[in-house]
């Protein structure tokens, strides 16, 4: 716990003494903001709901997780530091660990800047404060889920760029592979897993204020999974 | 000595139990994945429960004699493109697990097995939906209906979307199959240039959702066994025309009143008259209703889209108009099951009603405190907007426009069923309601509809998940603009701004203490 702790504080510090932390938090707020108020028109739409505005957020997702994690394993390996850090008395898992809290306590805390925003339009009309809860868990899992995703394409990405590139095109394609079966009709057992593979199928439960344990698993299970194979990733490249 | 060589560690073993290992966890993983599809569970974290099987269904599930069948038929089509399809079944399958078996759930693919030919017996409405098969744009023909059958009985819900109120339509069908009869309502229309179906077309819709709904005649008698009666535009009636009425709610009867004192001509250039001597406000007064004569314009105001002509063009403009009023939620009664969970009302030209001290009832529906009045003559031509800027200070204050009485008013003696009055026989009109898209006026309606016929507790299941869902917390206008910069200016602007600065001033401090480092060194 100690090794994953020292980790996440040098992670943290060093996204905090580079610009990169503080453009994708007011990138992040910036741009939200504008969709609700601008964009989806909430004054105008006249409806006391922050669905719009958390609707957006897999979207942005999709090219701000890439931002925070692709640098985590591609920079070390460009940098030749990966074969020092392997060489520190740390379990891979805990290295893995360590990175991931690391960028995700990031997005966590971008969310948490978000507050204001439920903070100063709830006194505006009667809010469901149950649903807002619910956006907020469903976005901070998506969110879990997409670093985790990241990270992975970072330990196995040769650079930067192509870590990113590769994280976008990733959760592009997991956020909005459920919207092929809008368009194309396919067998029914391929729609079915095409949709519980897309990661914005799983927020719709949460985005009403309900917890489907089925939306819970999924999540768990994706962020689980990426984890774990970024560990093995390290494991087997110790040995190559 | 001979010097062997040292064997290298052979790297195979870990790496065999690494993959075995990795194969381990992943069908770990498929494993909880699988069983997670087929055990689970929700939690609504909503307040109102909106997504939970109510205790009003519940009871009802104790009280059915045999089992009911619930039959959704739903397109696979339909069920692979939109979530909506699922959310249902999670809702019916909840429903059905809560009952204890006395309601058992199918799905069926209408498509498979002749069950489209059954699901259009039943009245199952199919649908077109544009999809893309072979690269090619087609209509499919797509089914998402519901039929709840009891013993030889069944009612069908056409097509369902959204799981919105599919609980109060599915206990609302059960306990009418179990009864075996629907409540009845009858509408009487007091105009003679307005009809049911080209008038009150939505209103009609909205109340056959759970009603059988039919037209009454001015002057027959209404029946004993009608639920409720509906009169829309009290005013124009005849005392003889009134008397059935009178009759009915003196039996015990129902009846929801609309009446205005003022007449609108709508399609002559909103000329105003007043219609004070009408048989029916001395008729309203024994139930210590008094409906006054003056209109009442009010600070919550709805705007009014005026057709300007230009030079070979039309113009619309939206106006705002006092005389077409929002009723915001705080001025509604809390306690009252009708306007208990109020999700919006809009009035036009509407007039005021007054309860007597000895009347059994009580307001539930008023305007802002700072409403005024206009007596004759009237003035309701939306560009003469500096009117409405001039309003009658001496008449300023809040004023009643929606009554319910249980009773006639103590000096008549009688007892009497429940009475609604509103002060507004316009709120109704589908081209007013399309006009200002007050959909609510018709969720109001039904609500009223289901007190009036004693159905409270399904009043409480069809509106616990209802709220106002306006932005209407701030009554003055300017207070809500002034509102609405502060939140984007503090949210596109001061937040990311203080990041920013953090970001500075954590930059100048590093660079300060490196410089430091560097002098000492």
């Amino acid at each position: 716990m100690t090794a994953i702790l020292s980790i996440v504080r040098k992670e943290m510090r060093s996204y905090f003494n580079s610009p990169i932390a503080y453009i994708v938090i007011v990138f992040f707020l910036v741009f939200t903001a504008v969709w609700l108020f601008y964009v989806a028109q909430f004054v105008a739409q006249d409806i006391a709901s922050l669905r719009a505005y958390f609707g957006i957020m897999p979207i942005v997702f999709i090219g701000l997780i890439p931002a925070l994690t692709m640098r985590s394993w591609a920079e070390e390996s460009k940098l030749g530091t990966d074969e020092i850090l392997l060489t520190l008395p740390y379990r891979e898992s805990e290295l893995v660990l360590g990175k991931f809290f690391g960028a995700y306590g990031l997005l966590l805390l971008v969310l948490l800047l978000t507050v204001f925003v439920p903070f100063s339009v709830t006194p505006l009309g009667n809010f469901e404060r149950g649903e807002i809860f619910g956006e907020y868990l469903g976005i901070a899992l998506l969110g879990a889920a997409g670093t985790a995703i990241g990270l992975f394409v970072s330990s196995i990405a040769r650079n930067q760029i192509s870590a990113f590139i590769l994280s976008a095109v990733g959760l592009l394609f997991l956020t909005l592979v459920g919207q092929v079966n809008a368009i194309i009709d396919l067998p029914t057992w391929l729609a079915s897993l095409i949709n519980y593979v897309s990661l914005q199928y799983h927020v719709g439960s949460f985005i009403r204020g309900v917890i489907d344990t089925r939306d819970l698993v999924y999540f768990l299970v994706i962020t689980v999974l990426f984890l774990y194979l970024n560990v093995k990733t390290l494991v087997f490249r110790k040995w190559s | 000595m001979e010097l062997r060589k040292r064997p290298r560690p052979n790297p195979q073993p870990g790496r065999t139990r690494e993959i075995l290992l990795t194969i381990l966890v992943l069908a770990i993983l498929l494993f909880v994945t699988l069983n997670s599809v087929r055990y689970f569970t929700r939690i609504d974290l909503t307040e109102s429960k909106a997504y939970s099987i109510s205790e009003v269904s519940r009871n009802l599930f104790e009280e059915i004699p045999e089992e009911v069948q619930i039959t959704y038929y739903v397109s696979e089509r339909l069920q692979e493109r939109f979530p909506q399809p699922q959310e249902i079944i999670d809702l019916l399958s909840e429903y059905a697990a809560s009952s204890r078996g006395a309601i058992t759930l199918t799905i069926e693919n209408p498509g498979t097995d002749g069950a489209e030919i059954d699901a259009e017996a039943l009245g199952i409405v199919p649908q077109q939906l544009q999809v893309s098969e072979q690269g090619e744009q087609i209509f499919a023909v797509v089914y998402s209906g519901i039929a709840v059958s009891y013993l030889e009985r069944y009612e069908t819900i056409p097509f369902v979307f959204s799981a919105a109120t599919l609980e109060y339509e599915i206990t609302s069908s059960i306990r009418d199959l179990v009864a075996n009869r629907t409540k009845a309502v009858r509408i009487l229309i007091g105009y003679q240039d307005r009809s049911l179906d080209a008038d009150y077309s939505f209103a009609a819709s909205q109340l056959s959702r759970s009603y059988d709904v039919r037209e009454q005649a001015a002057g027959d008698p209404v029946p004993d066994d009608i639920d409720l009666l509906v009169v829309v535009g009290g005013e124009n009636l005849s005392a003889e025309a009134l008397l059935p009425v009178d009759e009915y709610l003196t039996r015990g009867g129902s009846v929801l009143m609309t009446v205005d004192s003022t007449r609108i001509d709508i399609d002559g250039g909103l000329v105003a008259s007043s219609v004070v001597d009408a048989a029916v406000f001395p008729m309203l007064e024994s139930y210590g209703v008094t409906v006054g004569s003056e209109l009442v314009l009010d600070e919550a105001f709805n705007q009014i889209a005026i057709q300007e002509s230009g030079r070979g063009f039309n113009v619309q403009r939206l106006l705002p108009y006092p005389h077409w009023i929002s009723i915001l939620e705080q001025y509604t009664s809390v306690e009252h099951p009708v306007t208990s969970r109020f999700t919006g009302l809009d009035l036009y030209w509407p007039t005021y009603l007054e309860l007597a001290d000895d009347a059994a009832g009580e307001i539930i529906v008023t305007s802002t405190n700072q409403a005024w009045l206009m007596a004759e003559p009237y003035r309701t031509n939306p560009q003469e907007s500096v009117i409405f800027r001039m309003p009658a200070e001496e008449t300023r204050g809040q004023y009643g426009f929606v009554a319910v009485v249980t009773g006639r008013a103590s000096s008549s003696g009688s007892s009497a069923g429940r009475l609604m009055v509103v002060s507004d026989a316009d709120f109704l009109k589908s081209r007013l309601i399309q006009a200002t898209q007050s959909g609510y006026n018709l969720s109001f309606l039904e609500s009223s509809a289901q007190w009036l016929t004693n159905d409270e507790d399904l009043l409480e299941i069809r509106t616990r998940a209802a709220r106002d869902l306006r932005l209407s917390a701030f009554e003055d206008p300017a207070q809500k603009r002034a509102f609405v910069v502060f939140a984007q200016a503090l949210n596109i602007y001061v937040v990311p701004a203080i990041v920013v600065v953090v970001g500075i001033i954590r930059f100048l401090r590093r660079r300060r203490r490196a410089s430091t480092k560097r002098v000492q060194q």
